[in-house]
């Protein structure tokens, strides 16, 4: 084969990558535009009163804390007022460095507890486990340092409710966010897992641990992620829900039935993607255990976290959300393509694995080989025109899609001005964002094909949304099983 | 063929999916743009309408004489929304005066046309309105949404039936209830509790036995919705007849009456620890000093749920007083029991 087939082949090859590539997300983006109109009757019953009749299964909510002192005191407080008729709190201190414990015990009068722990998953040693007074379904567990795969794992231990849900220390819930999630394990006792639609909270306000005021960052870094956070969303896993295919449940928030997660072996602890990883395994196990199940997804926006606003920290998350992602597809690669695999390992992992695990090689790879090849004359400004005008076209009409899939049901971001400024972050996206990202995530390929050890890294949070907390509130206690 | 060097279909094809695409982008745009323009114009007039209407709403539900103004049409959904609002936090005689104020504006007729033309919201709203008017001519409209296969609706049925004629509308929920798996008990049981309790009694007494063990294990919960006697009648059946551990869990989860003691004892050995876990309950709440060597034995149990349980009711006040139920774990040589103790005794005040 010449050099010139050579370059024929890998040309027909990005082109064929390419077509498949804006086919499927396309296709994610009708079925989300019809999921977001079949869930219309669900949303407006939830805008009406409902009473809780009490029936409602109990949710133990698992907050991992690491060195979240400044934060800690505000999401706790914040997670006490949830509207829900019966969870407990179990904050974990993965081993934090600097004062979270001192500051939970402050805050909420912990005193220690003789919990009689169970050891149902491994984790690290549990140093004490505390229990607010005040707060009875309020418990802190300090342990020591393991990472966040294994201070979800001692939470779960702990948990004593049939549903966990798993949340971000620094993440700011709506306030009737575990009612709203919930709600896919009451309409389908199959369903073993659920996850929701997560928003950035930069630019937002946020007092008292909730959100009061929706509004878009100030830095463009942060505004193209808002862009970003609604594709991946509001099409990319609301499209694969109904196939019962979806793939990530985020981190940040997560419902999980707690006996799944439990013969599932809990979180993983040897892999920095350890949410993905999760739901992976649990399709993997479940579908080739030919039991019935539902990985279900809210589409509903009840979480929000903060979004890296600088490119440090966008490096380090993009990084370890390549390595994570790689670590997933790896360590559950027999789903793929199995017998038993259904729309999982059919359809939602080779679409993860092309389009996403090695997008960035071919994304990065296409647009070299385009400026080499214009470079040395092989092809004409035309031609490469043409060709960027299709690549950038196509991108902004799925991010413009994901815009209208906003306008059609939630409808955040209102002021005129702020959908100008959405429309900027997406042209914005492509003019190097997009190429920067790739670059990131080919150097934790590499370092992942080098076997090179990953790290979690410094997520540092500015935190700069919260505002101080002034009242008090009080949650319901928990005494079910 | 290649598109390297030249003018060539792909190329061509390229530049004309690049230019649809920008095309439909824009297009895209401007219908956004025309949908937020309408939507910020519909929300600028419900607050001017809800100004408005707001101290008419309130005043009727306190039972002043209200003369509200004629209802526009682009103003009914607003009006139902806030009218279906109030009720919904009301119980009693403020509920006429709301429904008088309905009366006034037409709201049976709005709620009935949306119920046929409207969507999602329109005909939630419309159910939900003919339900708190309770006309008797409307519930074989209602009872229609009751078989949607959208569940959203037929809760919205179930409640309003309901409200409508609660004997009626129990044995309509009750006739369907088995076939309709993603009705969720929890908001269902909102509906039922405003329906004829004595003839869901009657019905999942009549039930009990023929039902399948995943079916009696998802409606035993509304056990819970009934009164004693009824309560104890079907928790007995359940008892008396399934052998499914789901099942008997969760009748065990509603015993009451000190006549079950024996059965009960009986499925403190039961090879199923969530029976044995509720069985430790259930002997928490109808034992006496007879039950406390079972009630210390589970302290040893291998599984931690019935430890706890074993001994939250020993706890309880009714087998011996803290002091003594502690020194009683201290003498036992299971350190999972003393420990299980431990934790129960720092959980509950003295």
């Amino acid at each position: 084969m010449s050099g010139h087939d050579l370059l024929l082949l890998a040309q027909w090859g990005f082109l064929a990558w390419f077509v498949c590539l804006h086919v499927v997300y396309l296709v994610l983006d009708v079925v989300s535009i019809r999921v977001i109109g079949a869930s219309a009757e669900a949303r407006s019953a939830m805008a009406l009163p409902a009473a809780f009749s009490g029936l409602e299964p109990p949710i133990t909510v698992v907050v991992p804390a690491y060195n979240e002192e400044a934060t800690i005191a505000a999401s706790v407080w914040s997670m006490l007022q949830l509207e829900y008729p019966s969870f407990e709190i179990v904050v974990v201190n993965d081993g934090s460095r600097d004062g979270t414990l001192d500051v939970l015990i402050r805050e909420f009068g912990l005193q220690p507890f003789p919990e009689a722990y169970r050891i149902s998953v491994p984790s690290r040693p549990v140093r004490g486990i505390f229990r607010s007074p005040r707060f009875p379904n309020l418990r802190v567990i300090d342990k020591e340092n393991g990472g966040k795969a294994d201070a979800l794992n001692a939470g779960t231990n702990s948990a004593r409710c049939p549903l966990v849900c798993v949340v971000d220390a620094d993440s700011v819930l709506q306030r009737d966010s575990l009612r709203r999630v919930a709600r896919a394990f009451l309409e389908d006792p199959a369903t073993v897992a659920c996850g929701g639609t997560i928003r950035l909270a930069n630019g937002c306000r946020v007092s008292e641990g909730f959100l009061e005021k929706v509004d878009l960052p100030g830095s463009w870094l942060a505004r193209v992620q808002v862009v970003e956070y609604l594709r991946a969303f509001l099409f990319g896993r609301m499209g694969w829900s109904p196939m019962n295919a979806l793939l990530i449940i985020s981190g940040a928030f997560g419902l999980f039935r707690r006996q799944v997660l439990l013969d599932a072996g809990g979180y993983r602890t040897d892999t920095v993607g350890e949410d993905m990883e999760l739901v992976v395994r649990l399709h993997r196990t479940l579908r080739l255990g030919r039991q019935a199940y539902r990985i279900a997804f809210v589409p509903d926006p009840i979480c929000w976290t903060e979004a890296p606003e600088t490119l440090r920290l966008l490096r380090t998350q993009r990084m370890r959300w390549q390595r994570g992602l790689l670590e997933s597809l790896w360590a559950n690669r027999r789903l793929l393509f199995h017998p038993r695999g259904g729309a999982p390992g059919w359809l939602a992992f080779p679409a993860l694995l092309l389009f996403e695990a090695v997008a960035p090689l071919v994304e990065l790879f296409g647009w070299l080989g385009m400026a080499l090849a214009l470079a040395l004359g092989g092809i004409s400004w035309q031609v490469a025109g043409a060709f960027l005008l299709a690549a950038v076209g196509l991108a902004l009409l799925l991010s413009m899609s994901a815009l209208l899939l906003e306008e059609l049901s939630f409808h955040l971001y209102e002021r005129p001005g702020q959908m100008g400024v959405l429309l900027g972050a997406m042209l914005l996206e492509n003019l190097g964002y997009r190429q920067l990202t790739a670059w990131w995530r080919i150097q934790a390929l590499l370092l992942w094909l080098a076997r090179r050890p990953g790290r979690w890294g410094d997520m540092q949070r500015s935190g700069a949304w919260q505002a101080p907390r002034s009242g008090r509130g009080r949650g319901p206690s928990i005494n079910r099983r | 063929m290649g598109f390297a060097s030249g003018p060539d279909p792909l190329v061509q094809a390229a530049l004309g999916a690049g230019l649809l695409s920008v095309a439909l982008t824009v297009g895209l745009a401007l219908q956004l743009l025309w949908m937020r323009r309408g939507r910020i114009r519909r929300e600028r007039r419900a607050e001017r309408f809800l100004e408005a209407w707001r101290p008419l709403v309130f005043g009727a539900a306190l039972g002043e004489e209200v003369s509200p103004p004629p209802l526009a049409a682009a103003d009914e959904t607003t009006f139902l929304l806030l009218w279906n609002q109030v009720q919904g936090g009301l119980r009693g005689p403020p509920r006429a005066g709301l429904n008088q104020l309905a009366r006034a504006v037409g709201g049976r007729a709005v709620a009935l046309r949306r119920l046929r033309d409207g969507d999602g919201l329109d005909r939630i709203l419309a159910l939900r309105t003919l339900g708190y008017l309770g006309k008797a001519a409307d519930f074989d409209r209602v009872l229609a949404f009751l078989d949607d296969r959208r569940t959203p609706l037929c809760l919205a049925a179930a409640r309003a039936l309901a409200h409508i004629d609660p004997a009626r509308a129990t044995d309509a929920i009750w006739a369907r209830i088995r076939s309709r798996p993603d009705w969720p008990l929890a908001q269902l049981a909102t509906a039922l509790e405003e329906a004829d309790t004595s003839r869901l009694a009657r019905a999942l007494a009549d039930s009990a036995r023929h039902l399948s063990a995943p079916e009696l294990h998802r409606l035993l919960p509304l056990v819970a919705l009934l009164d004693g006697p009824s309560r104890d009648a079907i928790v007995t059946t359940v008892l008396s007849s399934a052998a499914d551990p789901d099942a008997l869990a969760g009748a065990l989860r509603h015993v009451q009456g000190a006549a079950l003691l024996p059965r009960v004892a009986d499925l403190a050995r039961h090879p199923a620890w969530p029976v044995r876990t509720q069985a430790a309950a259930a002997l928490g709440r109808i034992g006496g000093p007879g039950e406390r060597p079972a009630l210390v034995r589970m302290l040893s149990d291998r599984e931690w749920w019935v430890r706890y349980r074993a001994a939250q009711a020993l706890l309880s006040g009714r087998f011996g007083g803290r002091a003594e139920i502690a020194a009683l774990a201290q003498g036992l040589g299971d350190r999972f029991a003393r420990d299980i103790v431990a934790h129960v005794l720092a959980e509950t005040p003295a």
